[in-house]
């Protein structure tokens, strides 16, 4: 991390990378000071992200919010909040219930709170997850082309063409009852997925060496066998995570936030992984990836100095397009019963409790459902804004 | 004009490959029958049809410390042969020898030491240049990829040094490409590969995407550098003009052969055959009376496409000179007369030669 700032490798997630200039310098803005003087005049970019920020810190510190207001903990049923009809009862600020009560007597506003720590949770670690897999493979596939590519590429249709949607439903309706599925643990599910990935690798790796001693003209180089090798991390590593961190204590598949992520990083990861595809083939034809290679750059270095930094935008573009419909996706689920279980506030478990009150509890499905718009609408303005202030060509300022 | 055979060529012999070998400079780079075809593949399996033969079985040697152009029109394979000889590209066949020692099919680990040799001007200077990157971290890349001057400071010295050399503000060092100008982005395509101070440099068009008076500019700084490095250049082109300020010796393709080698002024003067005369009578002539004089010889039709060149000599379909034994046999490449070597039955005479190129009497 020595010369300028676009030398360095540009953090997948967010923002990026700070620039560092010697004082001696003249004139010459570094990239991160550009990036800055362009999202603060852009007041939807700022005011979304804000909002965001507000949010992350609700819903870190949601127990001593719900404290500070007074009003009452989230899975706290009680009788004595309900009307006189036994049913919810709407937003009543003497008695602190700031959004109302649920069917259960249960607070609102408290729920609502602890309902962003889920989305966001679920947003954070699937759009991690999607993005590290979908840009690592694309990279792979566009950059190496040939039959690493034409392996991923498959894989992605496969995945593309998955109704995934019945996928959670299943797995929801045959594990929801009891302790979940007794057939299969998830250790069992990630030890066969890390065994299934280690023999494809060697598969690959073999099959690939073989095949290069018929046919002459072209060796596999090290790296592109690597890369073929890598391109099946795509099982091992979700593998590995429900074996050791999830299934460590032999879990069973019950619906929750594990099924939850894992469905959406299955759904999503192609979409990204195709884009990246896309732009890693037409980047990797361009002259100064030539020159580097005249240079004698190894392709890691190619791949992490050319090639990345040039897709920070669609990266940065798609990550915060990932968010939202990530956030929608765990509602959804929640929405159809698969995905957080109760009592834990979900904002989609909550909407979809409130349908069946709605014509009475206005303030049950407005209050999670507002949160959710704010939160989505958020995300994507703020998408929009770093795609203008991390474009090189955006008019200066 | 000139005489015979004997000439300046005296000392030129025709080696195994059926081309001169010059004597004088050693040759750094000697290429024999070098040949890359890109296979066309079609249907499910993906079986091979057949073949563009970008470049097939060339010869030539690149001598120490001169500049060496090769000319021909768009798709001749010239930017193929500078990539094959620099092995971005891995030669379907032929030899490629780099002071002495083959390089044809080294692996990219055996050829690192060579990378730092041999560096390359890219024609665009916009697509040339990581948009991401510093001026000063792009003609830095060099020294970081090689591990030399490790130390931040020296390597930021080097690199204003670099930037001086080529005539751009030290100050720039921080500057994103697209806050340069097209002459200035190439000067620093320039910087960049005269950073480990190679002793070959192929420059692939570097000029064609430039503005006029920034051609000038930076053929003089590619001029001056080759006097000050001791540089020796092949130079694509397909400017003649340019060719002629720049070159010492030129080669000139066509549909993926060398139809005519020969010293600059041998070639401007005398071209032998048919296609570098229709070539040279395509430069517009600045002297009105001379242009009168001139009888451009037009070429009919269109490059016949290298995936099925025509048999024998290739230039036969386009020829005005095109005799049956044109299409039979290939002609090799041979010393004729003015001491230009071409392939041709028949090269231009010298009353063919001067209704091409008009010369004022006197």
């Amino acid at each position: 991390m020595s010369t300028g700032a676009p030398e360095l490798v540009q953090d997948v997630g967010g923002g990026i990378a700070p620039g560092r200039e010697t004082s001696a310098e003249i004139a010459a803005r570094s990239p991160l000071e550009l990036f800055w003087r362009r999202v603060r005049r852009d007041r939807v970019t700022l005011a979304s992200a804000l909002f965001i920020l507000g949010l992350v810190v609700v819903a870190v510190f949601a127990g001593q919010i719900v404290d500070l207001v007074g009003a009452r903990p989230p899975n706290e049923q009680s009788t004595k909040f309900l009307d006189e009809f036994g049913s919810a009862s709407g937003p009543d600020f003497a008695a602190h219930s700031y959004f109302g009560t649920d069917g259960l007597g249960r607070d609102v506003f408290s729920r609502t709170l602890y309902g962003a720590r889920i989305s966001l949770e679920v947003a954070i670690i699937s759009t991690f997850l999607t993005v590290l897999i979908g840009v690592v493979l694309g990279v792979i596939a566009g950059y190496f082309r040939g039959w690493a590519d034409t392996l991923l590429s498959r894989l992605m249709d496969v995945m593309l063409a998955f109704p995934v949607l019945l996928l959670a439903l299943g797995l929801g309706a045959a594990c929801s009852f009891g302790q979940g599925c007794v057939q299969m643990s998830f250790a069992n599910v990630g030890q066969v997925m890390v065994v299934f990935g280690v023999a494809g690798a060697f598969l690959v790796v073999g099959w690939r060496l073989l095949r290069a001693r018929g046919a002459g003209d072209a060796r596999p180089r090290a790296a592109e066998l690597a890369a073929g090798a890598a391109a099946w991390l795509v099982v091992i590593v979700p593998g590995l995570v429900l074996w050791l961190a999830v299934g460590g204590h032999g879990a069973l598949i019950t619906p929750g936030l594990p099924v939850v992520i894992f469905v959406i990083v299955i759904a999503s990861w192609p979409y990204i992984a195709r884009i990246i595809r896309g732009q890693t083939l037409s980047l990797r034809e361009k002259e100064f990836v030539e020159a580097a290679k005249a240079l004698g750059a190894s392709d890691r270095r190619i791949m992490f100095r050319h090639i990345l930094p040039n897709l920070v935008a669609p990266i940065i573009v798609y990550t915060t397009l990932v968010i939202p419909t990530t956030i929608l996706f765990e509602a959804a689920l929640s929405f159809l019963g698969v995905g957080v279980q109760p009592p834990t506030a979900s904002w989609g478990a909550m909407i979809s409790d409130a349908t069946e009150i709605f014509d009475t509890a206005w303030w049950y499905m407005t209050f999670p459902g507002l949160a959710l718009v704010l939160t989505v609408l958020a995300f994507n303005l703020v998408g929009d804004g770093m795609q203008d202030a991390l474009n090189p060509k955006t008019r200066g300022r | 004009m000139t005489d015979g055979l004997a000439g300046p060529v005296g000392d030129a012999v025709v080696g195994a490959a059926g081309i001169a070998v010059g004597a004088g400079a050693p040759a750094l780079v000697e290429v024999r029958d070098l040949e890359k075809r890109f296979p066309l593949r079609r249907g499910p399996l993906q079986r091979e049809t057949g073949a563009v033969r970008a470049v097939d079985g060339i010869s030539f040697d690149v001598r120490e410390g001169e500049t060496l152009g090769l000319v021909g029109e768009s798709g001749c394979g010239k930017s193929t042969t500078a990539r094959l000889v620099t092995r971005l590209l891995e030669p379907t066949a032929g030899t490629i020898r780099y002071r002495g020692e083959d390089i044809t099919h080294r692996s990219r680990r055996e050829l690192m030491a060579l990378r730092r040799d041999m560096q390359m001007i890219f024609q665009d200077p916009y697509s040339s240049l990581n948009p991401r990157q510093t001026a000063g971290s792009i003609i830095g890349e060099p020294f970081v990829i090689h591990g030399i001057e490790r130390d931040e400071t020296r390597r930021r010295a080097r690199v204003r040094g670099l930037m001086e050399q080529v005539g751009l503000n030290p100050e720039h060092y921080n500057r994103l490409p697209h806050e340069f100008s097209g002459g200035q982005r190439q000067r620093i395509g320039v910087a960049r590969a005269i950073a480990l101070k190679p002793r070959l440099v192929i420059a692939d068009e570097p000029v064609s995407a430039l503005d006029v008076s920034i051609q000038a500019q930076i053929i003089n700084l590619l001029s001056d550098l080759q006097r000050e490095l001791g540089l020796t250049i092949l130079f694509i082109a397909h400017d003649l003009s340019v060719v002629r300020h720049m070159c010492d010796r030129v080669a000139v393709m066509y549909l993926g052969k060398i139809v005519e080698v020969a010293s600059a002024e041998q070639l401007f003067a005398h071209p032998r055959h048919p296609y570098t005369g229709a070539l040279l009578s395509a430069v517009p002539v600045p002297d009105p009376q001379l242009a009168k004089l001139r009888r451009r010889q037009v070429l009919g039709g269109d490059v016949p496409s290298p995936t099925a060149p025509p048999a024998a000599c290739r230039f036969h379909p386009r020829c005005p000179k095109a005799q049956p034994i044109c299409s039979r046999e290939e002609p090799a490449l041979e010393v004729k007369e003015g001491g230009n070597i071409a392939a041709c039955h028949f090269p231009l005479t010298i009353e063919e030669v001067a209704g091409r190129l008009p010369v004022r009497p006197g």
